[in-house]
């Protein structure tokens, strides 16, 4: 059980360190340098997160049951009634509602 | 833009924190959920004692629920360190342009908050973010450090929760039912996504007119 104990505590901090580093690397490389950033870094920002968020959005639904149809109808459904309420929290719950519906007739 | 100099008044706080609370309501409902099923997976499958202990330990210094799922079965097989960190290298890459995209935003935040917003850049948190519509850089900085401590505080609950039930209630209620209650509930991260990606469409196309 020790050596589990120490198994353990050096997983949670490989994992930490790793994962910290990748979070943390932009903001090292452009650490304490008092001149401006390059330009290319200002825009990055503005161009690329509209990028990120799809590339979130094929991401996340690679964890649901992407080869049946009821996350594409679920996320149509999300984008419909954001389109028509604009309130994000009722697009949210209601397309996920829909999805744990189709969810449960699809497996029963 | 504000003055630099001068301190947000308290009606203003108040109402960032608001408006932080109500945006992080979706992530609530996801990091509680997803983190219940993590935490519940750790304590059932990765064969671990004082599994509550390291369930708090992994979602507060990781902050990433992919990993926190994905680990299970390595940690089960006792997969050697170093392989972990390359699997966390190649699983979480994508959070380095995250950062990239925070730069000058977070140029003259003091180190310690900015290494707890660096901490707190995961997907969700990052996506609601870089969505932000507060042009002040301190309230700005303001939403986003309140918004970062919501959500990690919501993930770590959701972890820690799921162990402990496990640890205490394993024997009795098998974990795979424990699991499936939550069914579908990850579909709200997916939701949180496209709502985020409609709106960016949409101030593309206003802006496109």
């Amino acid at each position: 059980m020790n050596s589990d104990f120490t198994y353990m505590l050096g997983a949670v901090a490989s994992v930490f360190a790793v994962n910290y580093t990748i979070r943390a690397l932009p903001f090292l490389l452009f650490a304490g340098r008092d001149r401006e950033l390059p330009r290319w870094v200002e825009r990055f920002g503005s161009f690329v997160s509209p990028i990120i968020i799809a590339a979130l959005i094929v991401y996340s639904y690679s964890g649901l049951a992407w080869s049946t149809a009821s996350p594409y109808i679920a996320g149509a459904l999300t984008v419909a009634v954001h389109l028509w309420r604009r309130n994000p929290l009722v697009s949210i719950v209601t397309g996920t509602a829909l999805y744990m519906v189709l969810l449960s007739l699809h497996s029963a | 833009m504000g003055d630099p100099g001068t301190a947000i008044p308290a009606h203003e706080r108040r109402a960032i924190l608001r408006r932080a609370f109500v945006d992080s309501l979706p992530v609530l409902m996801g990091y509680t959920t997803m983190g219940f099923v993590a935490g519940v997976l750790l304590a059932a499958k990765a064969g671990v004692s004082f599994a509550p202990l390291w369930a708090f330990l992994s979602s507060s210094l990781w902050v990433s629920g992919t990993m926190s799922i994905a680990c299970v079965p390595e940690l089960s097989q006792r997969t050697p360190w170093a392989a972990l960190a390359m699997m966390t290298l190649a699983v979480n890459f994508r959070y380095v342009f995250y950062g990239f995209t925070m730069l000058k935003r977070w140029r003259s935040v003091p180190i310690l908050q900015k290494a707890f917003l660096i901490l707190a850049l995961a997907d969700e948190n990052y996506a609601l973010e870089a969505a932000c519509q507060i042009r002040d850089p301190k309230r700005n900085l303001r939403y986003c450090t309140v918004l970062s401590a919501l959500n990690i505080s919501y993930w770590v609950a959701g972890v820690t929760v799921g162990a402990v039930v496990v640890s205490l209630l394993g024997h009795i209620i098998d974990p795979e039912r424990l699991r499936s209650w939550t069914d579908g509930m990850e579909f709200s991260m997916a939701a949180l996504f496209i709502v985020i990606f409609t709106d960016q469409v949409k101030g593309m196309l206003r802006r496109g007119k």
